[in-house]
């Protein structure tokens, strides 16, 4: 199958699709330090490898669910670190053909303006990385 | 500032509270109170993330040995978020308020603000300003023909006239004191404030009020007319009116040998 690799995560009940070639990494959640004041799509800082991530949580930025996160997939924009937590991982999957999404998405994740793919009969959503937290550096910005 | 409650428990007694003065430049000093100091280390200060720069507080981050991150406060971003702009450029204070031909020698820093119950805004001298704090309503009573709030196990005078503290659950006020009779016994006063308004550099050098009293004149800051108050005069009058509980006061004995006490 041909088409660009993107891993495949669970956030709250929405399958989501990542660039593989954005992702470093994903581990174990390791303790998270929270950082006051900051909104509940940015809900601390993490130390992996002695690399200080900013852990965003895609599940509180779209309103999705507060199901706890296990699993955080490491990716950098402009030399800064993030850990986005997910609750599950499942697979590398090449996807040739995206679509859009037939219907109305729930606001938060309309916010992401992502689109869609079907994968083995699952409605997969292809999330852009630099848009997601983007999104969540938002919700700092009214939470100041 | 944080929004986060005071830690209790063992190593977090109210003995381990300290001030943390934090000079910023141009004179000026601002101070953190925290509940407890633990120890001072050598960090590599790493930037912040652009997604929690505009949080205003912080600074950046570090990864201390512990390996627990940790986040760098920024005190002049504290500063600003919680009182105001604070002003640390250098040089040119023209539009600070003060009259042609001013010494910027003789300009102080001043915190403006606007009084309960409307009026003119006001202003007192930053030297004179011990903290700002957020009163309890009921700690705040009519007594002795006058108005007192119970603050840190003393009674201290609101300096208001017909002053309500109105419904809410606290009352922002200005502690003022003029050091007088030792750090621990300062005369001091509560200034009742519907807004705190930013630190500003005010010469003394200006046009005098007409009244006696606890005013040292008006001036201008910007477009606004300013009432600069006269603090040591204002805690003369208090002092007359006092209702501060005795406090015990902790001489240190002295041996002299051959000379006793």
């Amino acid at each position: 199958m041909s088409g660009e690799l993107h891993l495949i995560a669970r956030v709250g009940q929405t399958w989501i699709a990542l660039p593989a070639e954005r992702v470093e990494a994903v581990v174990r959640m390791p303790e998270v330090v929270p950082i006051p004041t900051a909104p509940a799509a940015i809900p601390g800082l993490v130390a992996i490898r002695s690399r200080l991530l900013t852990l965003v949580d895609p599940a509180a930025t779209v309103y999705e669910s507060d199901e706890p996160a296990p699993l955080a997939i490491i990716t950098s924009i402009d030399g800064h670190g993030y850990a986005i937590a997910v609750q599950a991982v499942d697979d590398v999957t090449a996807i040739s053909t995206p679509g859009t999404y037939p219907g109305d998405l729930a606001e938060g994740w309309a916010a992401l303006d992502p689109a869609m793919a079907n994968v083995d009969g699952r409605i997969i959503l292809m999330i852009d990385l630099d848009r997601l937290i983007g999104l969540a550096g938002d919700q700092c910005r009214l939470a100041a | 500032v944080l929004g986060m409650e005071m830690p209790t428990g063992q190593g977090s007694s109210g003995d381990d509270r300290a001030l943390i003065l934090c000079h910023v430049g141009r004179g000026r000093t601002l101070v953190l109170d925290v509940p407890e100091v633990r120890d001072h280390d050598e960090l590599v200060i790493k930037p912040l993330p652009p997604t929690l720069a505009s949080l205003g507080i912080y600074g950046g981050v570090t990864l201390p040995d512990n390996g627990r991150p940790m986040l760098v406060l920024d005190v002049i971003g504290i500063a600003e978020k919680m009182i105001g702009n604070i002003d640390l450029g250098d040089g040119d204070l023209s539009d600070t308020g003060q009259h042609g031909g001013d010494d910027a020698d003789t300009a102080s820093d001043w915190l403006h603000f606007s009084p309960t119950g409307g009026g003119v805004e006001m202003a007192v001298e930053m030297r004179f300003v011990r903290r700002i704090c957020d009163v309890p309503r009921d700690m705040i009573h009519f007594a002795g023909g006058q108005m007192v709030a119970q603050f840190d196990d003393r009674l201290i005078v609101i300096d208001a006239v017909n002053y309500d503290p109105g419904d809410g659950p606290f009352a922002r006020m200005i502690l003022v004191g003029d050091g007088i009779g030792g750090a621990s016994d300062q005369r001091t006063a509560m200034l009742p404030v519907a807004a705190i308004g930013s630190l500003i550099r005010l010469n003394k050098a200006m046009v005098p009020s007409q009244s006696k009293g606890r005013l040292i004149g008006v001036t201008q800051h910007g477009r606004r007319v300013i009432e600069m108050i006269d603090v040591p005069t204002l805690l003369d009058e208090v002092a007359a009116l006092s209702l501060e509980k005795p406090r015990a006061v902790t001489v240190p004995r002295w041996v002299v040998p051959g000379a006793g006490e």
